[in-house]
């Protein structure tokens, strides 16, 4: 599969959910694998998961998508680090890790996945969210620049002043 | 909590689901799936053992197996001091209410055609004589206990989302007041926002009931959380199994090791930094597993007598169960080789 893939040399390569289905120990094969092949050929990669482990172990750069947008953009270590979308402070803080500390109790995100349908007029998030505020009901959030190459579409996340 | 008075619920010895391959013309036995292939481990009242293992290495199997939803081909089971490895379907109907299993794919196993009252009232019609209204209420009760909503008792499955349906699952498997609930992979089918709330649930439950769980999961990171002691699977039989603590700070056997090493750490400076045991080739066939250890074809500290003997399944620390020939107290090689 990743041989046919690159077989017309690509500048681009686009990997969807490419390990999901597999075993941890596939997993780290693949990734390995690709990590070299990336590196060799110079080619760029997206690399789209919901697993946020292998995004740390890859990724440069990351987008955080939520309700059919993107919610949050950032260097690796900085969304990690700095999470300023609520969704993805929520996601980092509901999956439990395998060192470290271990929480006693996960933190559940409350409610249920958003249904796509018509364009949002207001927050996707907002029903989920635990610092909504009453404009997110009103608006759809537009993606915010918090400098360092690092974006939120966050009312609250772009800072107390603007979030009237 | 697992102190000298712990008193196993569950007793499995040498535990054996071979399912025979038949071929030819005339359809006779050639062989079998070893799918479980001699485990040996106790579930303690009231603890979670996490079942841990790669796809296909018996996990399922062997949560069904302990069930008796299969008629198995060796070994012994003991449910609270009952043995019924050997029982006929008919003498283990009085003890299924005791013993219930929560499934992974919530949409499977729910009827479709039946409303969530009746799918939760089923087992109460077949292993009670509860009146009509005794019945009602304990389905409400029910509902209350794993946070659904009673105004839709009468709805159907499809009507509800995933991590809904699973809480129907467990109530269900919660009707008849069990004590031991197999949990195979129930949070595998469900989105990642959504695996924390059914995990909360089944701490609350198990504390409110007294539960105790076999909770069988890939997902090594959320057995980390839930379980009490884990077990280590691969091709059929148990390589590892330990009190939580001591399996993720220190796992001795190379396939546990390698199994956590695997692991994807959602830290970018911890996963720079991490090293990582690559395991190579694949897992092999449970219909023709290797001589000798069944990890030896792709452990990166094989050794000689690896390929040629079965090493023993023993204690090698309190508590600690390991079956590799470099914990093996008779054996030819030190402990600290397995560090390899
Ligand atoms: N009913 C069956 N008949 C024959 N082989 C089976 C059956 N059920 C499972 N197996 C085989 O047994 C092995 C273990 O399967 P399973 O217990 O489902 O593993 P896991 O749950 O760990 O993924 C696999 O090789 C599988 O194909
Ligand atoms: S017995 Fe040998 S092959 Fe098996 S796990 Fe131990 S070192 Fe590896
Ligand atoms: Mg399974």
């Amino acid at each position: 599969m990743i041989a046919i893939a690159l077989a017309c040399d690509p500048k681009v390569l686009i990997a969807d959910e490419p390990t999901t289905a597999l075993d941890v120990t596939i997993q780290a094969q693949i990734i390995e694998l690709m990590k070299d092949i990336r590196d060799k050929l110079g080619m760029a990669v997206i690399w789209i998961t919901h697993d946020l482990g292998v995004i740390a172990g890859i990724a440069d750069r990351v987008i955080v998508m939520y309700g059919g947008q993107v919610v949050e953009h950032a260097p690796v270590q900085e969304l990690f680090r700095n999470p300023q979308h609520p969704y993805t402070r929520a996601l980092l803080t509901t999956i439990p890790k395998i060192s470290g500390a271990r929480a006693k109790r996960l933190t559940v995100i409350a409610g249920q996945p958003p249904i796509l349908g018509d364009a949002p007029t207001a927050c996707p998030f907002r029903d989920r969210c635990d610092v909504a505020i009453p404009r997110c009901a009103k608006e759809n959030p537009p993606r915010f620049d918090l400098g360092g190459n690092h974006d939120a579409a966050c009312f609250v996340a772009k800072g107390p002043d603007h979030a009237g | 909590m697992l102190d000298d008075t712990a008193k196993p619920l569950v007793q499995v010895r040498d535990l054996q689901m071979h399912f025979p391959i038949y071929s030819g013309l005339l359809r006779r036995q050639t062989g079998a799936v070893k799918a479980v292939d001699g485990v040996t481990f106790d579930v303690i009242e009231g603890e979670t053992l996490g079942l841990v293992g790669e796809s296909g290495c018996g996990k399922s199997t062997c949560g069904r197996a302990i069930l008796r939803l299969y008629d198995i081909t060796g070994g012994t089971i003991s449910i609270n001091g009952t043995e019924i490895g050997a029982m006929s379907q008919g003498d283990l109907r009085p003890l299924r209410p005791a013993m219930q299993m929560v499934f992974q794919d919530p949409q499977a196993s729910l009827n479709p055609r039946m409303t969530v009252e009746a799918i939760i009232r089923e087992p109460l019609d077949e292993h009670t004589k509860l009146s009509t209204d005794e019945k009602e209420a304990k389905v409400g009760e029910l509902m209350d206990a794993v946070g659904l909503n009673r105004r839709f008792a009468k709805r159907y499955p499809h009507a509800f989302s995933g991590g809904q349906r699973q809480r129907i699952g467990i109530a269900r498997a919660l009707a008849l007041n069990p004590k031991f609930i197999v949990c195979d992979e129930p949070i595998a089918a469900l989105d990642v926002s959504i695996q924390a709330q059914v995990v909360n649930l089944l701490e609350d439950l198990q504390e409110k009931f007294g539960l105790t769980y076999l909770f069988i999961s890939h997902d090594l990171s959320m057995v980390r959380h839930i379980a009490t002691r884990v077990a280590v699977m691969y091709l059929g039989k148990v390589v590892e199994l330990a009190p939580r603590e001591a399996l993720y700070a220190d796992p001795l056997h190379p396939y546990t090791k390698a199994l956590l090493s695997a692991v994807p750490e959602p830290d970018p400076s911890l996963a720079q930094t991490r090293e990582r045991i690559i395991l190579q080739g694949d897992v092999p066939s449970p219909a023709n597993p290797p001589t000798g250890c069944n990890f030896c074809t792709r452990c990166p500290a094989v050794m000689d007598v690896c390929s040629k003997i079965e090493p023993t399944y023993q204690e090698v620390q309190p508590g600690r169960f390991v079956a590799c020939h470099h914990y093996e107290t008779t054996g030819t090689a030190d402990a600290t080789a397995g560090q390899a």
